[in-house]
């Protein structure tokens, strides 16, 4: 498969991202990986990697990148934000990303509030999970995890 | 006038400076604030990419510095105050109380044995500990203990008092105070150096709280045989050996966030690879991987030498930088996530894991600095212009080493050189020499004399005495046919005992003289003395070590480190009844310079020579000076190279003392080592030139390349012609939106196997350049590594910021041009983050060719007789510590002709060049070496093998009378030739072969 990376007409996606507070220093990336090895989110779901999201952005793939789930999985923990050595400070950028995505039409506002939604009920399961853990503290495996919440289903991919 | 220079620090950049002050005639003090001289050379254990020991190749030149008769050095000591001067500075010195005597120590270690109180080991970063009387290492200069006197018992409680009742030379002084020197200098040079960075404030790489996560600099003193484990590579948790060992690279380098590290330090690439060849070496089922983000392998052979490292020691190069490390609990394994070649995201455990850490310049330097008035970067370091490395905002101090910014051991060395060329102007003359002359009585002619031996045994307080018996020596030394005297002493070395040698030599009349103590590496010169004292020739002593070779090694086995001892002396004895005397002869010295190019080094060498007072004769084969940079307009730091090469060029021109000599090709050089002569040819003209010291300054040329459609494609550049067309406006530039740039066309593969160093940097340049012109164009980059080491790192960054985009490639999938009809290029590249190809449009393609050697070097290396690398640059005498000079004694080397390398640093090679050829014409006569060969002219054959190992071109086959013979003073005296000779026609004086079968014939019959 080949991507063809074409000129942009109008303002370049990076510079538009780069325009955005939390978005100025984008263009330092020199693709090291940091953020990619940083990411919780990467652990669980292996296709997910910030450094590539970066690179898109930079390869101005504004399409791709707007209307990709990718851009809604940052869970905003910051870790990648403190080990990146150029600063690049891709939580904020993904911040940015949301807000361009409902700006430019790629997704609703219902869309952004559900996704608020979704991010405080994962984190009350989240939660109620660990207490369950922490009340046992017996080994625990995927499988109880999903009895857990009992949803096994509905969440997988 | 009095021709002092202070030299601040005594790293391998002042030691180099220092050395060279010295040999010039000038006078040089050099301060250094720890306890010995060495600096961060010392610890390291070898050097990429020869991995010659560290220590054994640096040991040699701190002894030189230190028995130079110009140099004073002030160890454990700091400069109170700097006050400039009328033509010069004042310096406060302060001699901090080592509470040892430097006069009386004669670093028996004694005291530090029988010292009970236990500190950390700062020289070997705290691994282990040492005593609180101690000195850092075994071969360190001075040679002297020093008592830490905040964790001394007898200091901080009263009590104690050990090491001075056990120390017999009475060196141990508690009421010594500091001492203050005031010195007048002329100039100042600082060779402060700096310090790794600490990787503390990366706490996601658990250093100081994980046992197992070390620096490289700790790592270092664990490979080092001399280092706290003996050489033996095992880990901190449980002392065992680490099959598995990860180097994690730019850990306080290219890091922003983590403090003001934007810049990259340069070496620690190569250093990185050694240690995991030498892990290999020492272990062949340990496996280290590299984490790295870019490799940058720039330097003279480092390709090769990572391409070894792949495959002949099993080491894996991964391209991903490390977010954490963890501790696993049990086994206190390392677990590292990494992205793999294909993108994958794999955990591996290490056993060790070693943190490449980057350099800084510590705050005492920067306040150094501050006091002197010295300008430094935002980054700490000391910034110098590209045509002035060294010259700092204040007249009269130069800087040279890793306080300029980070580099390694040859780019500091060539810097202290040329700190030393720049500092000496005006202090330098043709008609004061340089040579040590020193006063001694006349010699005894010995050869109507008894042969009477004499034999001292030392005790080296107890470092002899301890083990062998020495008064048994001593009477088994007496029981020698000829020994008319034989004795022992505590301390040979002490001034007490050499005055009782001078006059037992004369009591006895004696004709040979032999020393049974420590090494001759550290006193056969003190000894030597003594004999030319008494009125001895001083080649009629015979050395011989039974200090290393039998109370060292054998210190369990008394009687038979004795027996060893006692053989040993025997053999000496044996040896020394053919010792004659040998004397070392003199040659005058033509005191001129020939340089041969005329490009920006070639310049610059004889810019030097002539400022420094002596003539140059610069030869350039084209019809003006300038070579390659009359086609560069612009640099990252100077906009405006034509302009400055005018002024270097007017300067040369008119220099009463340079003999510019255009159109000329050179037909013949004869001659040695301040005696030469070479024929000049211009046009049909003809001339001799005479001189005594060669700079072979050539250069190199810009790689032709028949890649990527260069030949036909009018829109396929090179990067130089590329900056000629931002220049001029070119109209191509209208049309083409779009640049891509390919780098390391033709380089680091096949029969190019080297990194043109430069590439990176011209490309960054031409960015910064073409997003400054045309902010609106695109710009894409493929490449293999960025390399732009050290302070071209910030330029990189701000390359990225424009907005270009950068492809990495790989060797075995390069990208691949299409045409389109409408004259628009297609690139097609393999895309490893998105983990798919691209195709990316382009109108204008710049290539990075990269530097060929020229290919008349050969003939050059053969006309002078020195040797060119696999990749046909000149190949210098030692690529760490002499990197400007040709084993050949007399001729050097700089700019391109050496190797690939950026502007400034030719220049610093050049003027570097000029100080060594200045060390050589400084001087009335030049004295050859005593021990050299000597040619039986009734055996030779002239079969000529002789003339093929000497590496120093000191032999000749004589045509009329078909032997060999030896040119006296290019000789080293190394043997080969003795050693080769098929006939034993070949003996080396002082080492002959009837010395060396009586040596065994006293021992065996």
């Amino acid at each position: 498969m080949f991507t063809v990376i074409k000129p942009m007409r109008g303002p370049k996606f990076k510079n538009e991202v780069a325009r955005y507070p939390g978005g100025e220093n984008i263009k330092r990336c020199f693709a090291c990986g940091t953020c990619t090895l940083s990411c919780p989110v990467s652990e669980a779901e292996s296709n997910y990697s910030p450094r590539r999201v970066i690179h898109k952005i930079l390869l101005g793939l504004k399409d791709e990148v707007l209307s990709s789930d990718e851009i809604w999985y940052c869970m905003t923990c910051y870790r990648c934000q403190v080990r990146c050595p150029q600063d690049v400070k891709y939580p904020e950028i993904m911040r940015v990303l949301r807000q361009m995505a409902l700006e430019q039409g790629y997704v609703k506002s219902e869309f952004v509030d559900a996704m608020k939604e979704i991010e405080k009920v994962t984190q009350d399961i989240r939660r109620k999970i660990l207490k369950r853990f922490i009340e046992k503290r017996e080994s625990i495996t995927e499988k109880d995890i999903r009895e857990i919440i009992s949803l096994s289903d509905k969440i997988q991919p | 006038m009095n021709k002092r220079i202070l030299v601040i620090g005594g790293g391998i950049g002042g030691v180099q400076a220092g050395l060279d002050l010295a040999q010039m005639g000038i006078k040089v003090t050099l301060v250094e604030a720890k306890p010995s001289i060495g600096g961060r050379m010392a610890q390291l254990d070898k050097t990429f990419p020869t991995n010659d020991c560290s220590t054994c190749i640096l040991s040699p030149k701190l002894y030189e510095l230190a028995s130079h008769p110009n140099v004073d050095i002030f160890s454990y000591s700091t400069l109170d105050k700097v006050d400039k001067k009328e033509n010069g500075f004042q310096a406060r010195i302060r001699k901090k109380a080592r509470f040892v005597n430097e006069e009386k120590c004669t670093a028996c270690g004694l005291c530090s044995e029988k010292c009970p109180v236990k500190i950390p080991d700062l020289f070997n970063k705290e691994i282990t500990t040492t005593k609180c009387i101690s000195i850092p290492y075994a071969q360190a200069v001075p040679a002297v203990y020093k008592i830490d006197k905040k964790h001394c018992l007898y200091f901080s409680k009263g009590k104690c008092g050990i090491c001075q009742k056990v120390c017999t030379a009475g060196a141990i002084d508690y009421e010594q105070k500091d001492t203050i020197e005031t010195i007048d200098f002329d100039a100042i040079i600082v060779a402060a150096g700096a310090e790794e960075y600490t990787p503390r404030i990366r706490p996601e790489y658990g250093f100081g709280i994980y046992d197992n996560v070390v620096t490289s600099i700790e790592y270092e003193r664990i490979l080092s045989a001399s280092g706290p484990t003996g050489g033996h590579i095992i880990r901190p948790s449980d002392k065992t050996a680490p099959g598995s060992i990860a180097f994690i690279q730019c850990v306080g380098s290219r890091d922003i966030s983590s403090g003001n590290y934007a810049y990259c330090s340069s070496y620690c690439c190569m250093q990185a690879t050694k240690d995991a060849i030498i892990t290999r070496e020492h272990d062949q089922n340990a496996c280290s991987t590299i984490f790295y983000i870019d490799i940058r392998a720039f330097g003279k052979d480092f390709d090769k030498f990572v391409d070894r490292a792949q495959s002949e020691y099993n080491v894996k190069y991964i391209k991903s930088r490390i977010s954490e490390i963890i501790e696993k609990p049990k086994t206190k394994n390392l677990a590292i996530k990494y992205i793999t070649p294909d993108g994958r995201i794999n955990t591996k455990e290490f056993e060790l894991v070693v943190l490449s850490v980057g350099i800084r310049i510590p705050d005492q330097i920067k306040e150094l600095m501050t006091e002197l008035g010295v300008k430094l970067s935002e980054y700490g370091f000391c910034p110098c212009d590209a045509f002035e490395p060294g010259i700092t905002n204040v007249d009269g101090i130069y800087v040279c080493g890793t306080l300029m910014g980070p580099m390694d051991i040859p780019e500091t060395v060539m810097s202290a050189s040329a700190a030393a060329s720049m500092a000496a102007r005006g202090l330098l003359s043709p008609e004061i020499s340089s040579e040590i002359i020193k006063e001694k009585p006349a010699e005894i002619a010995i050869e109507e004399k008894y042969l009477k031996i004499g034999v001292v045994v030392c005790h080296c307080g107890v470092n002899i005495g301890s083990v062998v018996d020495v008064p048994e020596v001593v009477k088994f030394a007496g029981s020698f046919r000829n020994v008319v005297f034989a004795d022992e002493l505590i301390y040979a070395c002490s001034r007490d005992s050499i005055k009782y040698i001078i006059d037992k030599i004369k009591e006895h009349d004696l004709t040979r003289f032999i020393m049974a103590s420590c090494s001759p590496r550290t006193h056969e010169t003190l000894f030597k003395s003594a004999l030319e004292e008494a009125g001895l020739n001083k080649y009629l002593m015979q050395m011989t070590n039974i200090r290393d070779q039998c109370s060292w090694v054998h210190q369990d086995n008394h009687e038979e480190a004795t027996e060893k001892a006692k053989d040993l002396v025997c053999m000496a004895v044996g040896r020394s009844r053919y010792l004659q005397p040998l004397h070392e002869l003199d040659s005058e010295v033509n005191k001129a310079c020939l340089v041969i190019g005329g490009g920006i080094a070639g310049m610059m060498s004889a810019l030097f020579i002539a400022d420094n007072g002596f003539r140059a004769f610069l030869v350039e084969k084209d019809t003006e000076l300038g070579g390659n940079l009359l086609k560069i307009n612009y640099t990252l730091e100077e906009k405006n190279i034509s302009w400055l090469l005018g002024k270097i060029r007017e300067r040369v021109q008119e220099h009463p003392l340079i003999d510019v000599c255009l159109n000329t090709e050179i037909r013949e050089i004869k001659g040695y080592v301040g005696n030469f002569t070479t024929n000049l040819t211009s046009g049909k003209e003809e001339r001799n030139i005479e001189h005594g010291a060669v700079i072979v300054a050539t250069g190199g040329r810009e790689h032709e390349t028949e890649s990527y459609g260069y030949r036909d494609e009018s829109y396929v550049v090179t990067q130089r012609e590329f900056e000629t067309m931002l220049l001029n406006k070119n109209p191509m530039l209208k049309y083409a939106h779009t640049v891509a740039m390919i780098q390391c066309v033709d380089s680091r593969e096949s029969d190019k196997n080297y990194c043109s160093r430069v590439c990176c940097g011209e490309m960054v340049k031409n960015i910064l350049q073409l997003k400054n012109d045309y902010p609106d164009k695109d710009v894409y980059v493929l490449y293999r590594d960025i390399r732009t080491y050290g302070m071209l790192e910030p330029y990189y960054t701000q390359a990225r910021k424009t907005g270009a985009l950068f492809f990495r490639y790989d060797i075995e999938n390069k990208p691949v041009i299409q045409k389109e009809e409408n004259g628009e290029f297609i690139i097609t590249v393999y895309d490893e983050i998105l983990r798919r190809y691209i195709k990316l449009r382009a109108q204008l393609i710049v290539l990075s060719v990269g530097i060929d050697p020229l290919e008349t070097n050969d003939q050059l290396a053969r006309m002078l007789k020195v040797p060119l690398n696999e990749d046909g640059f000149f190949h210098e005498a030692h690529v760490k510590l002499r990197p400007v000079d040709f084993a050949t004694a007399g001729i050097f080397v700089s700019g391109l002709a050496h190797g690939p390398k950026y502007i400034n640093e030719s220049v610093s090679q050049a003027i570097a060049a000029a100080s060594r050829a200045l060390t050589i014409i400084t001087k009335d006569k030049i004295r050859s070496e005593a021990h050299t060969a000597v040619i039986n002219e009734v055996r030779c054959t002239g079969c000529g093998f002789c003339v093929d190992v000497c590496a120093y071109n000191a032999i000749e086959i004589d045509k009329e009378k078909n032997i060999a013979a030896v040119n006296t003073l290019m000789c080293k005296g190394c043997g080969s030739c003795a050693a080769t000779c098929l006939s034993g026609a070949v003996d080396l004086s002082g080492f002959t072969n009837k010395q060396l079968i009586q040596e065994f014939q006293e021992l065996f019959l």
